[in-house]
């Protein structure tokens, strides 16, 4: 019995462990390079786009309005419209997100109906951007006989919904138990609690959650393509009809869409300038993005 | 007399005291008429989101209606697209939109899954010791541990930043970059490389353009890995810590319990996956700059494109009849019906194995 030979067996087992511990470090290694490529290559990118845009930024771009190839053009009107239509679709879609939020926080038990709630509000946040702007054009476009800043603004707001909507959420639940309680323990109604203890606790989140959704849609261009399509014009005009002093009721000027339309004119100077363009999108998009993350940061970290 | 049982002492709240009994009382009444409308204003919102989901089916179902009873379900795989003759087939661009996302998720899943295990369960223990942990030293000593920030929150912090990046972007830096490197270096190599492979040789045939299905495949998988590594991150990261020590207590490695934690987390990757891959779908702006807006001239990764969102992109502003409005209108309603579907599928499985895991603890 005591003859088995016991070298047969460490020696396997010192196959099998080395193999176990050579998987181990190559898949450690892998998984390492993963995520550092992955940085670096995204970060490639980024730094390329900023690159370029730096060096095709200039001050004509704040100041004028698109020209042909042969002239200095800028992109005033675009940056402005841009800016504007952010406004409209927030004035739409922002109430909705915010009401919603408050019912799945506040009101909504934990039940079907109201998982259901909530799984319409994921998938409604992940609907292509197209075929929001196809929804668009359907219902305002069509009925309206011609494009406009409205269609525009209601495809960003359908879109901004539910991205209010589930940061509201998320945020009413992270204040804590103890001030609901005190606050109904003190007599106060719903309606106090909400208004005047719970919304003030996470009015911090709440903005941060409105501007996570404006950051999303103010580099939107799918549904902008046929509903404000892209123009020339100015923004601000005083031959606009009367209660507006905006042409809205007609093709719309917008970021996106006019570096779309410029960077795939394969005109070299109209590249150059959607270049441009593209610095001051990004910024924007990434400044509003930072500080959404070190305002949840705060916010989490106060907690 | 009759007042006397109703002493303030018998029955406390209800009979206010006569003094301030009316402003109380209408004070009282604001507040519930308040609390109504809050309630109301609140639920009637969250309706109107599911409103919103029916509106959007409703609204493209209806304009491709006139479509979908003159083509029927042969639009599915017919693939001429004839305005003159009015005969439509979606199959060249519904084929186009599998090949680019499945191709992407081919590229982007196991670059994400390693960097979510990275994030979660390497990066946690590796504030500087992480090189003395590759080159095979199994304690930390000699390494100085500076508390840094861990790295795990500065690259998520990094990686969602760049989720942020509009699609546009990724199409300018494709068009400026990738597409010249695709068409020199790198589609030229994998046709003298992958191009003799048996079976699969002939999805790198014929390299003359940069504008093809692989390029579009390539920016999606770019894009596509933030989404899919945060999900799994947050898969990961919910998994039970007994597993892995149990495991490692045990005498494994640290791999042989990883794979037992991705077993345990399967369903939740696999959520996260297919949410890439209806976001995949689903993507316009790069797709349309990058794929070359035709229809695929061969089985060849290598050959241009047209997915269903740049068909819509391309042509549903400048459509000239109603009739290929409507035809595009079909497509529309076949990329919404497929998107919500699969969406409709991963989030109820994420939310499945997130309460699974909630009522355990």
């Amino acid at each position: 019995m005591t003859t088995l030979p016991l070298s047969t067996f460490s020696r396997q087992e010192n196959f099998h462990g080395r193999l176990a511990r050579f998987t181990n470090r190559a898949v450690m290694t892998l998984c390492c390079l993963a995520a550092i490529s992955t940085i670096l290559l995204l970060f490639s990118i980024f730094g390329y786009i900023v690159w370029q845009g730096l060096s095709n930024i200039h001050w004509s771009l704040f100041t004028r309005l698109p020209a042909p190839t042969d002239e200095v053009g800028g992109m005033r009107n675009s940056i402005a419209g841009t800016l504007v239509l952010i406004a409209l679709g927030s004035a739409l879609g922002i109430p909705v997100g915010l009401l919603s939020g408050i019912y799945l926080a506040e009101y909504a038990r934990e039940s079907l109906l109201n998982h259901g709630i909530r799984l319409v509000i994921d998938v409604l946040a992940s609907v292509p951007s197209i075929l929001v702007g196809v929804l668009a054009s359907q219902l305002v476009v069509v009925p309206m006989g011609h494009n406009s800043a409205w269609a525009g603004a209601v495809a960003l707001g359908f879109m901004m919904c539910p991205i209010v909507a589930r940061t509201t959420e998320e945020m009413l639940k992270l204040v804590p138990r103890s001030l609901r309680e005190a606050s109904i323990g003190l007599g106060g109604s719903k309606f106090q609690t909400l208004a005047k203890v719970i919304l003030p606790a996470a009015s911090a989140g709440i903005i941060t959650g409105i501007m996570l959704a404006v950051a999303r849609v103010a580099g939107e261009t799918a549904p902008l393509l046929f509903t404000t399509m892209d123009s020339d014009q100015p923004v601000f005009s005083h031959s606009a009809s009367f209660p507006y002093f905006m042409e809205v009721n007609s093709t719309f000027p917008t970021l996106t869409a006019h570096i779309f339309k410029y960077a795939t004119s394969g005109e070299p100077a109209w590249i150059n300038e959607a270049w441009g363009g593209m610095l001051v999108l990004i910024s924007m998009v990434l400044l509003l993005n930072l500080a959404v993350r070190v305002t949840i940061h705060r916010a989490r970290r106060i907690r | 007399m009759s007042d006397a049982p109703r002493a303030p002492s018998a029955i406390p709240p209800s009979p206010p005291p006569a003094g301030q009994g009316g402003r109380k009382r209408s004070s009282g009444l604001r507040l519930r008429v308040l609390d109504r409308v809050t309630f109301g204003a609140s639920a009637s919102g969250a309706l109107l989101m599911v409103l919103l989901l029916g509106l959007i089916v409703a609204v493209i179902a209806i304009g491709a209606l006139p479509a979908i009873k003159s083509q029927g379900l042969a639009f599915l795989w017919g693939s001429r697209w004839s305005i003159r003759d009015q005969e439509f087939g979606a199959w060249p661009y519904l084929y186009s939109t599998l090949v680019t996302s499945v191709v992407a998720l081919v590229l982007a899943v196991p670059v994400s899954v390693g960097s979510a295990l990275f994030l979660v369960k390497l990066a946690p223990q590796a504030r500087l010791s992480l090189p003395a942990r590759l080159l095979g030293c199994s304690t930390a000593t000699g390494w100085i541990r500076l508390r840094i920030a861990p790295i795990i929150a500065v690259a998520s912090f990094l990686i969602e930043l760049l989720a942020a990046i509009p699609s546009i972007a990724y199409g300018l830096w494709g068009i400026a970059v990738l597409v010249p490197a695709m068409q020199n270096f790198i589609q030229p190599a994998l046709a003298s490389t992958l191009g003799n492979v048996p079976l699969i040789g002939f999805l790198f045939a014929r390299p003359t353009i940069g504008f093809t299905l692989f390029t579009a495949s390539v920016v999606l998988a770019i894009m596509i890995i933030p989404i899919v590594t945060a999900i799994v991150r947050d898969v990961l990261a919910a998994a039970p810590p007994e597993l892995e020590q149990g495991a490692l207590g045990l005498g494994a490695t640290w791999w042989q319990s990883q794979k037992l934690v991705l077993g345990y987390s399967k369903l939740g990757i696999f959520g996260g996956v297919v949410l890439g891959f209806a976001r995949a779908m689903g993507e316009t702006m790069a797709i349309t700059m990058l794929i070359g807006l035709s229809i695929p001239s061969s089985n060849s990764l290598f050959a241009q494109g047209q997915t269903i969102a740049s068909l819509l992109a391309n042509q549903f502003g400048n459509a000239d009849t109603n009739v290929e409005r409507q035809a595009l209108l079909y497509t529309a309603l076949i990329l919404l019906v497929i998107t919500l579907l699969i969406n409709g599928f991963a989030r109820a499985l994420l939310l499945k194995v997130s309460t699974q895991k909630a009522r355990k603890q």
